[in-house]
């Protein structure tokens, strides 16, 4: 594959795999320019279109002023910096201390502590902001009611319902994500370098404070930059709970231009014109970050087997910690919804509650037809989503790194666009994206399967080019000088060689794909309505107790797509 | 002589109406729901019903629909009504109309046909209905009614609400929930029950010393108060009460006096499959149709057919076309009082 | 003076199995001597250098470092590592890459039980600086620094505390062969003149060789044999040792007689063969014999009067500059020899094989 750079040669030696090879690198920049770039460019048009009759529009800037010079400008703003940063922050904080417990100390137990502390990586964060609502809820939250009664108080010391509210139950979903990188970059720091600083007379804390944080500064300030970006993108919290609490953030915003009548889709394209440009000033400068981190790497690469730290005493302390965070963070609020599933109606934990529980919920379930439609509708987009992305990551990455065709990078770059994109965003970008075109996939399940490619786009190229760049040219070239096409070797040895990355990337498509849920807000309805949605829907009406059931029903279906693949291919691969 | 006019008009207007019939065949008054149905099916079966129905009613309308009309299905939008009027505008923008029949509350209904997206035509069942629940293009589907309610297990025996301005009592500070929509009331209160706007802000502004806590979404509101999030609610729906009770929920919701909103039916004017939409609008205001959605647990707006359970207010303050009209001005008015965004 | 007594350590793998690591070892280092356990990878050797240092606990035994014990199991006794006095290098360097050569070199003074002024930090991190020849680059990143002189700065940090003891992990293995060869020198040569204490690990045999005063030769986590570089070399007790050390040409025989000097007459495939009996091994019993390469001689012709003499054939022969490895068909042994080049050899002649008495060693076959 190396001759592709010399045409001349390609035409000489390999006539069959020329056209092929082209060929892959164009179709795939048109793919991924049709797809990322396409709508965020109708999104930007849209913008600067402001309807001044039915159906008559001029172009202005007036948009952007709605936007950003009207009175809800600053709260917004304010809102969402604090939201950003408070819960990256506290992620950020919670995650590095399990890692760092879990991972480098003798805290009892620690071994059975990681794969709790990444379990709830697959809830859906729908599910998660509604088991905290029916915990922190002021008025009927359990553990509100629970402390009330236990110390007699008078007013309910927590408020799900407001900013620090919002912070902490964003945060608890996203700690898995931290606690992940965190251990990573445990794990890739070389011991001897904490062992050269007992060596040299430093104790356990001296180390700790003057090496091992001061070697995770770079990495630290790279994790707490995506948690940032990835909070200001997310719209689960501020749907669930910001918008019932009138606590608006740029997400929130966004959507209620589109979905309050008068929808203002102008406006809602200039924030999200807005909200794009800020996760991308944070995607580029995580990248940045990233490389900088680099060069503080002495080896790179390579897994240590890490030092433990001796807590001594200290090591209960730890311990207690884990257990609380898991108990408090990880079961309760998944025993909530199970709870609250057996429940005709949402009611104050008691004894009284005990004789009114049945399976009621889940016997509605079983002859609820849109629940079956969107378990169904959610189920093939995981499937189909996952691998129509492996494979056209895998392609995509395969040219990237193989062909060595000139300008190749551009497709690299252009298989990174998307991470930028909030979820909302791209839902928005393609409502008026297939609204306006011509191929009828507007309002059908077809237009969330190109939303999701798209959006996980960037994760099926992570692992689909870490597998790729293991794979030895030679072996392809062998493949070529036996007579195999370019569609043969890629098929034939490429692709199977790649399997264990490709199946990584493709059980992490699946996982997030079924719980999708701020691209499909605006995108699922009707026919098209998947889980997470029907989900919102039904919580937003009310039926809390049967939201519970679904929600029980998706972390049981979650789990055994998980165990289903860990069985076949004996691994896993989360990646961040 | 006299006689033979009366049948002479008769003679001619029953020939004028034949030819509007042979003129106008496609979605067409007069042919028989049956009839309709065989060229619904022509359009390929689908209807997509941009219709607030909560997803629990919808489980027991629409198979009903489909039942009856064997071969179509219903493809349920289902989201809040100015969501609904936002989308069917959006699309429209776009070039497009995807929705056959829109359902929701009338200030929406208006809202799309003022956008030029609605048909204006009625169906022939809307004849039966009296004049202030129809238009010219909306019929009205079914009523929501307005009203308080309270957890019984919150409020003690003898505090109950007697009427809307008892919550201006101080005891229920900090106790109450409301919808921040819900202008309604205030139209309600000033139009109907103190025919005085100022009279009902008062009011309204002594209820606001209690500090009404705002949650959107009825049914939200209806499981806050069985929840305890709030001991009484300002505005909430009372057909989502009894199925509640039912089951066991300590609730009760006053009957006295309550505001009528209404849903109101129309069809797309560019609607995709225009038979279907015509079918499903006619069957939603025909007595077997609302008979379905009475069942399905809503407010029948037909005058012959009742609601299956205790739902309707003995005194109701309807909001009514003229109201909606003042939509804007209402809106700022409550919002002051509420100090609403 | 480090003194180890009965040393055991075991780790369990990922099944959860012990695997012993150390298995009761004991040795110990005089004052200012150059001590290097060498042995293959997995032997036990890194992990002996850190439960010295105090990076692992070990299940049993003691560990005593410059008259203090650190580590006794009796005892309970446990110093954590930076309570002892020891400096250590290890195989990455690890030298900090978010400080200068200063701060790395400085860190031990900043840390330690002692406080020092800042104008004595300065003199102090200089003079270990130019200790290893590293002076005036005191301001540069770490991570500016090639291979050799990060392992000089990881030197000099280890010795700026001027400690008992130096440990040293294998810490030539990342250079090149050219540097090594001169580190080898260099760091002798500091050894000698600072007379630090100092504990080497390797798995090269030439680094062992060439700079300890003493060897200890490990495997499967035991010290097989421990001596000066020259015993370890010229008489291995084991097979082990003879063919970690050096290469070497091994075949069976039985042992007819020995005699009092360790004379001894073995029977071979390639007749009776007169040999250095080493190590216990009674008449009659099998035992193995070993050459090496370079003491075996040929012979065009038959030489008159030499014992071990056996008729041979050339198999194969390579040019390798500074001698020629040849080797030779002897019955249906090959044995490899390095000859000087300016011998005349070709693939197929037949050559006469004499194996020198003394260099022909007879090992009990049990060892």
């Amino acid at each position: 594959m190396s001759t592709i750079a010399l045409p001349r040669t390609v035409k000489n030696t390999l006539p069959l795999l020329r056209d092929s090879a082209l060929l892959v690198p164009l179709v795939g920049a048109g793919v991924l320019i049709y797809l990322a770039v396409l709508p965020l460019f109708m999104l930007l048009l849209g913008s600067f279109e402001v309807e001044v009759a039915p159906r008559e529009f001029i172009t202005s800037l007036k948009n952007y002023q709605d936007a950003y010079a009207s009175e809800h400008t600053y709260s917004t703003f304010v809102n969402s910096l604090i939201f950003a940063g408070g819960s990256s922050l506290l992620t950020f904080t919670l995650g590095t201390v399990l890692a760092w417990l879990v991972e480098r100390t003798n805290t009892p137990l620690r071994v059975i502590f990681y794969p709790m502390a990444v379990i709830p990586l697959i809830l859906p964060g729908v599910l998660e902001a509604i088991a905290w609502i029916f915990l922190l809820s002021p008025k009927f939250g359990y553990i509100n009611v629970a402390l009330m009664s236990l110390f007699g108080l008078a007013r309910p010391p927590f408020n799900a319902f407001t900013l620090p509210g919002m912070i902490w139950i964003h945060s608890v979903g996203q700690v898995p994500l931290a606690f992940l990188m965190m251990v990573a970059a445990f794990k890739s720091m070389d011991p001897s370098l904490e062992e050269s600083a007992m060596m040299s007379g430093a104790s356990t804390w001296q180390t700790l404070r003057r090496i091992t944080l001061r070697m995770l500064m770079p990495t630290s300030a790279s994790v707490l930059l995506i948690l940032f970006v990835r909070t200001l993108e997310s719209f689960e919290t501020p749907a669930l709970i910001g918008i019932p609490a009138r606590i608006y953030v740029y997400t929130s915003e966004i959507y209620l231009a589109f979905s309050e009548y008068p929808p203002n889709y102008g406006r809602g394209a200039a924030l999200a014109v807005g909200l794009l440009i800020l996760s991308a000033l944070g995607v580029w400068l995580y990248t940045r970050s990233t490389r900088e981190g680099k060069r503080f790497q002495t080896v790179t690469g390579k897994a240590f087997r890490p030092r433990q730290f001796d807590l001594g005493p200290w090591r209960w302390v730890g311990f207690t910690f884990l257990l609380v965070y898991f108990v408090g963070v990880v079961l309760l609020p998944f025993l909530v919804m199970l709870w609250a599933s057996f429940l005709p109606f949402f009611a104050a934990p008691g004894w009284k509650s005990l004789e009114i529980l049945s399976l009621d919920n889940y016997r509605y379930l079983y002859g609820f037809r849109p629940f079956w439609d969107a378990m169904w509708n959610s189920i093939v987009l995981a499937l189909l989503t996952a691998t129509v992305g492996m494979v056209l990551t895998s392609l995509i990455a395969w040219v990237v790194y193989k062909s060595r065709l000139p300008g190749s990078w551009i497709l690299d770059f252009l298989a990174f666009v998307p991470i930028t994109v909030p979820g909302i965003v791209l839902g928005m970008a393609l409502i008026m994206f297939y609204v306006a075109f011509p191929i009828p996939v507007y309002g059908t399940i077809w237009v969330l399967l190109i939303a999701y490619v798209t959006r996980y786009i960037p994760y099926g190229m992570r692992s689909a080019s870490g597998a790729i760049l293991q794979i030895h040219s030679e072996l392809e070239e062998a493949a070529g000088t036996s007579g195999a096409s370019w569609w043969q070797t890629f098929w034939r040895v490429t692709l199977p060689l790649l399997r264990p990355g490709f199946a990584a990337g493709w059980i992490y498509i699946c996982i997030v794909s079924f719980r999708e849920f701020s691209t499909s807000v605006l995108l699922a309805t009707g026919d098209s309505r998947v889980l997470s949605i029907l989900l919102f829907n039904m919580f937003e009406q009310g039926q809390v107790t049967v939201v519970a059931a679904i929600g029980i029903v998706m972390i049981f279906t979650l789990v055994a797509i998980v165990a289903v693949f860990q069985k076949l291919s004996g691994r896993v691969g989360i990646q961040t | 002589m006299h006689r033979n006019r009366r049948l002479g008009v008769h003679m001619i207007s029953g020939l004028f109406l034949g030819l509007l019939l042979f003129l106008f065949d496609s979605p067409a008054g007069g042919q028989s729901l049956d009839e309709l149905h065989k060229l619904a099916l022509k359009e390929g079966g689908t209807l997509n019903c941009y219709c607030t129905l909560a997803v629990v009613n919808a489980q027991k309308i629409f198979p009903e629909f489909e039942k009856r009309f064997p071969g179509i299905k219903v493809n349920h939008v289902d989201l809040t009504a100015d969501q609904l009027a936002a989308r069917a505008v959006a699309e429209a923008r776009g070039g497009r109309t995807i929705g056959d029949v829109i359902q929701g509350s009338l200030e929406n209904v208006i809202q799309v046909f003022e956008q030029k997206l609605l048909l204006e035509k009625l169906p022939p069942e809307a004849a039966a209905y009296p004049a202030e629940l129809k238009g010219s293009y909306w019929v009205s589907n079914n009523m929501v009614f307005i009203i308080a309610a309270w957890n019984t297990g919150l409020v003690q025996k003898g505090d109950e609400p007697k009427s809307f301005e008892d919550f201006a009592d101080p005891k229920w500070k900090g106790k109450l929930i409301a919808e921040p929509r819900d202008l309604e009331l205030l139209m309600g209160l000033g139009r109907y029950k103190y025919k005085s706007d100022e009279k009902a802000i008062e009011v309204l502004k002594k209820i606001a010393v209690n500090n009404v806590e705002f949650h959107k979404g009825h049914s939200e509101l209806a499981q806050f108060l069985l929840a305890g999030q709030g001991a009484a609610c300002l505005t909430c729906y009372s057909h989502h009460f009894p199925p509640q009770i039912k089951k066991g929920a300590p609730l009760a919701y006053l009957l006295s006096e309550g505001i009528g909103t209404i849903n109101g039916t129309a069809v797309f004017k560019d609607s995709p499959h225009p038979n279907t939409a015509w079918l499903f609008a006619r069957w939603a205001a025909s007595e077997e149709g609302q008979k379905v959605y009475a069942v399905g647990g809503r407010t029948p707006a037909h005058p012959k057919v009742e609601p299956t359970e205790k739902i309707r207010p003995a005194k109701i303050y309807p909001i009514g076309v003229a109201e909606i009209k003042d939509w804007k001005k209402y809106e700022k008015t409550w919002k002051e009082i509420f100090k609403l965004r | 003076m480090i003194e180890i007594r009965s040393l055991f350590k075991t780790f369990s793998d990922r099944r959860g199995e012990d695997v012993a690591a150390v298995h009761e070892i004991s040795f110990k280092v005089e004052d200012g001597r150059f001590y290097t356990l060498l042995g293959p990878s997995g032997c036990g050797k890194t992990t002996t250098l850190r439960c010295i240092a105090g990076l692992e606990r070990p299940d049993q035994g003691e560990v005593e470092v410059a008259g203090e014990i650190v580590f006794s199991s009796s005892k309970g006794a446990f110093v954590p590592a930076y309570r002892r006095p020891i400096g250590m290098v290890f195989q990455s360097y690890a030298i900090w890459p978010h400080m200068t050569v200063f701060e790395n070199v400085a860190f031990p003074l900043r840390v330690g039980k002692q406080r020092f002024g800042s104008a004595e930090i300065k003199s102090k991190v200089e003079k270990a600086l130019a200790l290893v020849e590293m002076g005036g680059l005191e301001d540069r990143m770490a991570t500016q620094l090639s291979g050799g002189q990060q392992q000089r700065l990881a030197l000099a940090r280890a010795l700026v505390r001027e400690p008992k003891v130096l440990l040293l992990d294998e810490p030539l293995s990342n250079l090149d062969a050219k540097l090594r060869e001169r580190m080898r020198v260099e760091l002798r040569e500091l050894q000698r003149r600072l007379r630090v204490t100092t504990l080497y690990v390797t798995h090269d045999q030439i680094e062992a060789l060439s700079m300890s005063n003493e060897i200890a030769v490990m495997n499967a986590g035991e010290i097989v044999q421990q001596g000066s570089p020259r015993e370890i070399y010229l008489y291995p007790q084991t097979q082990f040792v003879a063919q970690f050390i050096g290469s070497t040409n091994q075949f069976s025989g039985k042992l007819r007689d020995v005699n009092g000097d360790g004379r001894g007459c073995v029977e071979t495939s390639m007749g009776e063969l007169h040999c250095t009996v080493t190590g216990e091994a009674a008449p009659g019993s099998e035992v193995v014999i070993m050459v090496r390469p370079e003491n075996i001689v040929l012979h065009k012709a038959r030489p008159p009067e030499t014992a071990n003499v056996v008729e041979g054939k050339i198999a194969t022969v390579m040019f390798l500059g500074q001698y020629l490895d040849c080797t030779i068909e002897l019955g249906r042994n090959l044995f490899q020899t390095y000859q000087h080049h300016s011998l005349q050899l070709r693939r197929g002649d037949s050559v006469w094989v004499e194996l020198p008495p003394g260099d022909c060693l007879a090992l009990g076959a049990k060892n």
